[in-house]
């Protein structure tokens, strides 16, 4: 069994607007809609779970009916940060994942994740154990200390950006989430992180430009662009 | 006085199409009319030079014209590297130049560099002698010898991704690509990483992720929806998520 999980439980204060940028409506529909339709249109996930803000659950369960996410089986309620969210929800799945089964964590400010890239991930967790959507980067990349001044060029063959979706097996994943907290790592911002501090190897998976976090209007604007193109090549 | 350097040296062989980058048409003229556009509207440039691939400086310099490219006054032939584009520009303004005025280097790929983002690295060159367009990441950051496993995390708040442009003083920018040559550095993708070899800090200015450089054929698809959408009125202000 294959179940998304989908991390909406941040209040972002980087767009400096007042919704939830998760429930930004963009072409009349909330961002989280399109990235739950990606995963509801994807023939190998059985179910989804997201991990919400607080106070917008029901909201969220009102919008999905409407869209026909029939997938949605639980809205949990966020942690303060990623880890907490990822948490919260992996805890909520306990009765119904075995340990083989695959979780797919997600962001639900990447509406644009595409089906090829839900497939790789669990493609390359079969294979591996875990399959992190991933990329080169593009451009030159700066180390810094004070965000004024670079000192260093880090290679860009030496590294990969690293997106979500994440599959892991569930086991494993939630085995790290609990060790994390015996051990005092509270504020990692992803799983992948969280399980590198760990001392855990993961494996990379087919990432995208394409698929953006919308953090910022500029990303908003990014998001419509990319939407229209979408429609653009289909009515061709 | 402000000059902006225009790199337009480069081919790619993994663009799909025959037509280098920089000279595809996007709404019947070439992406460099649009990035010389920017500077051409920019109120603090006062003149641009172009580094321009053999072979395309007549179209280069008839586009200007039709577009009223006013600024346009030197088209010089560029470099198979960033590095020595760059470098072939400076060359020829060496003679044109003090050592003060600010060149900004721009890539000809990168089309919606906008007002906002000239004026932050002129200023920032004004205080440091250089100011360099860059933007943190949203993605977490691991390292990795084969693209296909990974053991270690960087954070994302200890990186930046660079763009451009990158305003320096005439005098800085001269001063590193002499030592560069002196001591052996060559065949660098853009002249803060030579800066950077070199040893001296890269002060940084105002990046976006709207300043996307055009580097395949769905980059052009991208850059056409968001050019139609700023053309457009904003009709959609009280219902979008636009803030009033």
């Amino acid at each position: 069994m294959n179940i998304a999980l989908l991390l909406a439980g941040g209040s972002g204060t980087r767009t400096e607007q007042d919704i939830p940028k998760q429930f930004f409506n963009v072409y009349e529909k909330p961002v989280i809609i399109y990235t739950l339709e990606a995963f509801q249109r994807h023939p190998d996930i059985d179910g989804i779970i997201v991990s919400c803000l607080d106070g917008w659950q029901e909201i969220l369960r009102s919008y999905a009916r409407d869209a026909g996410i029939t997938k949605l089986r639980k809205v949990v309620s966020g942690g303060e940060n990623g880890q907490a969210s990822a948490r919260n929800a992996l805890r909520e799945l306990k009765d119904i994942c075995s340990d083989e089964d695959i979780v797919i964590i997600h962001d639900a400010i990447r509406p644009m994740v595409s089906g090829d890239i839900i497939s790789d991930c669990i493609v390359k967790c079969r294979q591996y154990g875990s399959g992190l959507a991933a990329m080169r980067c593009q451009e030159t990349i700066v180390e810094t200390k004070d965000g004024i001044k670079g000192d260093t060029n880090i290679s860009r063959n030496d590294i990969m950006r690293v997106q979500t979706p994440q599959a892991y097996q569930y086991g494993r994943v939630m085995d790290a989430h609990e060790r994390a907290v015996q051990q005092g790592i509270t504020n990692a911002v992803y799983t992948n992180t969280l399980m590198l501090d760990l001392g855990e190897t993961l494996y990379f998976a087919k990432g995208s430009e394409k698929n953006l976090k919308i953090t910022t209007m500029e990303d908003v604007e990014i998001f419509k662009a990319l939407l229209r193109m979408e429609k653009e090549d289909w009515v061709k | 006085m402000n000059i902006a350097l225009i790199l337009a040296g480069g081919t790619d062989s993994r663009f799909q199409m025959s037509v280098p980058k920089q000279f595809v048409n996007v709404y019947n003229r070439p992406v460099i009319v649009y990035t010389l556009e920017a500077f051409q509207r920019h109120n603090d440039i006062d003149a641009i030079m172009v580094s321009c691939l053999d072979g395309w400086q007549e179209m280069v310099r008839a586009y200007a014209k039709q577009f009223n490219i006013s600024k346009l006054k030197w088209v010089v032939p560029g470099g198979k590297d960033g590095q020595a584009s760059a470098r072939n520009g400076i060359m020829a303004l060496k003679s044109e130049c003090r050592g003060d005025d600010i060149i900004v280097l721009h890539d000809s790929i990168r089309p919606f560099v906008s007002e906002e983002i000239i004026s932050d690295s002129l200023k920032v060159c004004r205080t440091h002698g250089m100011g360099v367009a860059a933007v943190r990441t949203m993605d977490t950051i691991m390292r990795t010898q084969d693209g296909q496993v990974g053991t270690e995390s960087i954070s994302r708040y200890a990186i930046v991704r660079i763009q451009t442009p990158q305003a320096y003083r005439m005098d800085k920018l001269w001063d590193v690509h002499e030592k560069a040559v002196e001591r052996g550095i060559t065949g660098e993708v853009d002249t803060n990483s030579v800066v950077s070899k070199l040893g001296e800090p890269v002060y940084f200015s105002k990046g976006s992720d709207l300043n996307m450089k055009i580097n395949t054929v769905e980059d052009v698809e991208m850059f056409k929806a968001l050019y139609k959408m700023q053309k457009e009125p904003k009709k959609q202000k009280d219902k979008s998520v636009d803030k009033v």
